[in-house]
């Protein structure tokens, strides 16, 4: 009888401890401040998010953009006009950002105040050698299975800043539409994310994947660890997938080539906020914001987009 | 060698200026197990001088030849006293026998101890309910003024401000390193086996040094040299037993005690299944142990060998397998200590002693997963080792020429190994790092000189010290004087007023995730590249005796202190997640710190209700240019309230309750201020910088009943049975922000953020039932 009772205590004692709270902690309303957004792309019009913030644990609002700001882009100190709100962002879509020229933006809202951007400088257009592709390639370096994979080398011309990160990537093609639905999109020859040493190698990063697909990064080099002027850089990307649900041979190889500047790398670096469980054990980064008197990221970049036919 | 001669020369002179004193050399002894009493008053009646039994229930008093009244009393045993005629130099063992009286009168408890110093008998610290029912030593000593735990479920002590790594924890005189049983939710003391806690939380003495809060100094009972004893304690959780008796009658006893926690039991068909290479799904199993035994030799009456040593264990192991995948991970860290002392008397007014001390702890992570295939099958691991290790050597010669002084002279030695992490990886079958850190092992030595000095005038009690500590490290030498003092006005029979000033230096850090109580807290030493931690104390405090029979106190006490060479990390970092990294690379090296507060004491010590009340507050701040753009922000250790309540009812002689409730207020954390719309188009939380919120708050309230009684063989036995966290507070372990996902346009998108509080204990009930033989 004892040892029946001493059993039910214990399995009560052990259930009880395994419990745990998921009870909700309401953290108090920020002071109202402007988030200013924005990616200027060397030969496209400025686009521009001004947003508001709220309550960590609040509903996100419907309408998280401020429509009466006042958003102004600055060109090398010279004032070059005011953007207009269209679908929730600002533009201007009469000019259009150029290669190294330095641009500040300014958010001013009504009541809330003046956010003012950290000048960024777009990087100088992309000098890039006509791809060499070998449709038959055998890769044997790695244990990775691929379809159909095909090398693609690219021969980079360093004119960027120092510290600058150039990111590839490419995808293929079928009659016009991307082959989403691939093992391995793109691999970058010369190191594998997979590396351990990857996230403390100062010569690669990740960057946004620039062919779009979903759930991927693009690997970025960063220019200080050329060892020339020139860097030849290998993409092997799968030349077979599916397209929704039905599989496809790829009659086409897009390669993109972009290049950020190494600000971008320490958002990034920060965006991974250390959460979940993980925070108990690890102190979090604070978000980088490169916004004065506000809060977000203005970033410039410059980037290329080269077709490659299957013949 | 010179100053030595000198100094001894100067011991002899001084000595020969007394001659017409005559000394009485002594030892305060349980009678029933002839344990030496530490802590217990000696004073001579008629002469108002008296003194404190030490570490070894030793003491000198001395007066002119002639009548002496020895009178020796200390809590829950009765008065001893003696009348005798004395005209030489004389050696007395006093017995002291457990009373059955309430009301014991004891003089100069307060008065003759310095600002910062806190005993509290461990019988009553016993008696507080715990997680699980375990007395918990160091989770008691967190309900005192000044002293906190981390958070629930964790260990270490957080001291004036100060992390635990800055406490010095010695067991019987060698360091500890590790205080934390199963992930930090026990102490690893053994309640059983301690016999007496000094807390020293300011104005240190000399002779301690080495860490820059405070010291907690525990001592292992010796065992009984009289009459064999046995005890056994049955846990819903953790069994526990003791065996104690002498080896030789009145010259040489031992103890043996260890705790086992049982529940990997609950796992063993699945254990079982997982030998015999069958399909198991989660797997988990926890188990521990720790080990203590003592024996000691008493030569004759000027000379005794002890020698102690403690082991624990953890053992935490997850895995599943399936046919063609098996994964493992598991946890393990344990540590030893152990010391041999040898003490002599060498004149009644001389005793010397020499110590022998070793130190280890080590903890090994490993994860392990194997994939069969056709044709081969591949591995990957990941492992993670991590140790230090200390021998030790100390020596000491205490000289007490009068009843008004007494000086210590004392050199400490320590060889310490460092190995703060060796990292093993493999990744398909083959090598992927190998000590890619750079963390092979460092070896420093570690020495101090100390004198000590204690003078009685009058009414006011003076304690001067200077210590000289020394660090050996990558051929390099770091030094520092180390002055303390501590000053004590008895203003009258129930007023005193105590103040004093320590500076300590530590040569080492430890690299802690955030307080939690897991073992990969890695120690490491300073270096050429990170400084040792420096911290100057100030505190002074007021002490009232509210009745005559010293039943009622209270004091008041305030510190400051200011910390240079502090450790931060840096943002995002962690010893385990940058394992590739030197540990020196992650770290932010001379961070400053300081700390203020006020603690308050009302404590009942007698009576049929008795307990105490404690409030502090406090404030502990960090600076570097590295974190929140050079401001002062609050550190992890900032608690600005805390309470707790402690009572004890005596219902019978059988019977008695115990409750207690503390609150503190909820420590400083890094949470997001504010939701928006990141650059990539994310609902995210944003985050300013370290510490700029704090958890909620934290109270709860235990309650206990213990029943001793006797069977009809004339056993004692008891049961010990209440709930931990009676009111069932949720009071969060951490606080998780959650993503909330809702599909939207055939896509899923971030709705909306939430904190989620995670708690982990709710109302627990405990038991256990002990038997002695």
């Amino acid at each position: 009888m004892r040892a029946h009772w001493l059993h039910i205590c214990l399995a009560i004692i052990l259930s009880l401890g395994a419990c745990q709270d998921r009870s909700l902690f309401v953290l108090p309303p920020p002071s109202a401040k402007i988030v200013l957004n924005s990616t200027l792309i060397a030969n496209q019009f400025p686009l521009v998010y001004v947003g508001k913030t709220w309550a960590v644990t609040d509903k996100k609002p419907d309408k998280t953009f401020y429509d009466n700001a006042l958003v102004t882009l600055w060109e090398d100190g010279v004032r070059v006009g005011t953007l207009m709100l269209k679908n929730g962002m600002y533009e201007l879509p009469s000019y259009i950002l150029k290669p190294e020229k330095t641009y500040v933006l300014e958010a001013e809202v009504p009541n809330i105040g003046k956010a003012l951007s950290a000048p960024t400088t777009i990087p100088p257009d992309i000098i890039l050698d006509k791809p060499i592709t070998n449709f038959r390639f055998q890769w044997t370096k790695r244990e990775i299975t691929l379809n159909q994979p095909a090398l693609i080398q690219l021969v980079i011309h360093n004119n960027a800043p120092p510290n600058s990160y150039y990111v590839t990537s490419g995808v293929a093609f079928s009659k016009g539409k991307k082959i989403t639905f691939a093992p391995i999109a793109t691999e970058n020859i010369e190191i594998s994310s997979s590396n351990l040493d990857f996230g403390s190698n100062k010569c690669y990063a990740f960057f946004p994947e620039l062919s779009g697909i979903q759930g991927k990064r693009s690997i970025g080099y960063n220019s200080q660890c050329f060892t020339s002027s020139e860097k030849e850089i290998g993409l092997v990307v799968d030349q077979a997938g599916r397209i929704e649900t039905t599989n496809a041979i790829a009659d086409e190889i897009r390669v993109y080539v972009a290049v950020y500047s190494a600000e971008y790398l320490a958002f990034s670096k920060a965006a991974q906020a250390i959460e979940g469980a993980d925070n108990a054990f690890i102190e979090t980064k604070p978000t980088y914001s490169n916004v004065k008197g506000g809060i977000g990221f203005v970033t410039a970049i410059n980037r290329i987009e080269k077709s490659i036919k299957i013949p | 060698m010179k100053h030595i001669t000198w100094t001894l020369l100067l011991v002899f002179f001084w000595s020969h200026s007394f001659a017409q004193r005559i000394f009485v050399k002594g030892k305060v002894i349980e009678k029933e197990s002839g344990e030496a009493v530490v802590g217990a008053i000696v004073y001579l009646e008629n002469k108002s001088q008296g003194t404190t039994t030490d570490q070894y229930g030793n003491f000198v008093l001395s007066g002119l030849a002639g009548s002496f009244d020895i009178i020796c009393s200390y809590p829950g045993y009765d008065r001893f006293s003696l009348s005798t005629i004395l005209k030489r130099d004389t050696s007395l063992i006093i017995d002291l026998v457990s009373t059955t009286l309430e009301e014991i009168v004891i003089k100069e408890t307060m008065q003759n101890r310095q600002a910062g110093f806190l005993n509290i008998p461990v019988s009553k610290l016993k008696k507080l309910p715990m997680l699980l029912g375990e007395a918990d030593i160091l989770k008691a000593l967190a309900m005192t003024p000044g002293v906190m735990t981390g958070q629930e479920g964790t260990s270490g002590l957080y001291v004036r401000g100060s992390s635990p790594d800055q406490n010095l924890v010695l067991l019987d005189e060698a360091p500890m390193y590790n205080t934390s049983h199963g992930f930090g939710f026990l102490s690893v003391f053994n309640p059983d086996v301690v016999k007496n806690v000094d807390l020293y939380k300011g104005s240190f003495p000399a002779r301690f040094g080495g860490r820059t809060a405070s010291v907690i100094d525990l001592t292992m009972k010796e065992g009984s040299n009289q009459k064999k004893k046995k005890e056994l304690s049955l846990g819903a959780i953790n069994s526990r037993f003791l065996s104690e008796g002498p080896i030789i009658k009145n010259r040489s006893s031992y103890l043996i005690a260890g705790r086992l926690m049982h529940t990997a039991l609950l796992q063993l068909p699945k254990h079982i299944k997982l030998v015999t290479g069958k399909s198991v799904q989660d797997f988990v199993s926890f188990w521990l142990y720790d080990l203590n035994a003592k024996a000691n030799y008493i030569f004759n009456d000027k000379s005794q060998l002890f020698f102690s040593i403690y082991s624990n264990y953890d053992f935490f192991k997850n895995a599943s397998q399936r046919n063609d995948v098996r994964n493992s991970s598991f946890l393990k860290w344990g540590s030893m200590t152990s010391s041999l002392r040898y003490n002599r008397t060498l004149l009644p007014t001389l005793s010397w002693r020499i110590i022998g001390t070793y130190s280890r702890f080590n903890y090994q992570m490993q994860t392990y997963e194997e994939r069969k295939t056709k044709d081969e099958t591949i591995t990957n691991q990941f492992s993670l080792d991590n140790s230090i290790r200390d021998w030790g050597i100390k020596t000491v010669i205490e000289y007490t020429p009068s009843n008004d002084y007494t000086v210590q002279l004392g050199v400490d030695h320590i060889f310490h190994r460092y190995f703060p992490g060796q990292i093993r990886a493999t990744l398909d079958n083959k090598p992927s790092a190998i000590s890619a850190n750079n963390n092979s092992p460092i070896y420093t030595q570690e020495s101090a000189f100390y004198t000590e000095n204690n003078w009685k005038i009058g009414n006011t009690h003076l304690s001067t010290g200077l210590r000289y500590s020394i660090l050996n490290v990558d051929n390099h030498i770091y030094s520092n004087w180390e002055p303390r003092i501590a000053y004590t006005w008895s203003i009258s029979q129930a007023h005193s007023i105590k103040m004093g000033y320590s500076r300590m230096q530590q040569y080492m850090h430890q690299l802690t995730s955030n307080g939690v109580g897991l073992p990969n807290d890695i120690w490491v030493p300073a270096t050429l590249r990170v400084p040792p931690i420096r911290s100057n104390q100030a505190d002074i405090g007021w002490y009232y005796v509210l009745d005559t029979k010293n039943i009622w106190q209270l004091s008041i006490e305030s510190y400051y202190k200011k910390m240079n060479d502090l450790l931060d990390y840096q943002y995002g970092s962690d010893i385990i997640v940058d394992y590739q990294k030197n540990w020196q690379d992650i770290v932010i090296s001379g961070v400053q710190g300081k700390s203020f507060g006020i603690e308050l004491m009302l404590q009942k010590k007698q009576g049929k209700w008795n307990g105490w009340i404690s409030y502090t507050y406090a404030k502990s701040e960090r600076q570097t240019p590295q974190i929140n753009n050079g401001l002062w922000y609050a550190s992890r250790y900032d608690r600005r309230h805390n309470i707790a309540l402690i009572g004890n009812y005596q219902l019978t002689s059988k019977w008695s309750f115990v409750a207690n409730w503390v609150f503190q207020t909820g420590y400083p954390v890094t949470l997001p201020s504010a939701a928006y719309i990141d650059y990539l188009g994310n609902l995210s939380p944003y985050y300013e910088g370290r510490n700029h919120s704090r958890m909620p708050n934290f109270h709860r309230l235990d309650l206990g009943a213990i029943y001793r009684s006797k069977n009809n063989k004339g056993r004692e036995f008891g049961w010990n049975f209440g709930f931990y966290n009676a009111y069932n507070r949720s009071n969060p372990y951490y606080l998780e922000v959650i993503r909330n996902y809702q599909k939207v346009d055939e896509m899923l998108e971030i709705t909306r953020l939430s904190v989620v509080k995670k708690a982990l204990f709710p109302i627990l009930p405990y038991f256990s039932y002990q038997i002695y033989f």
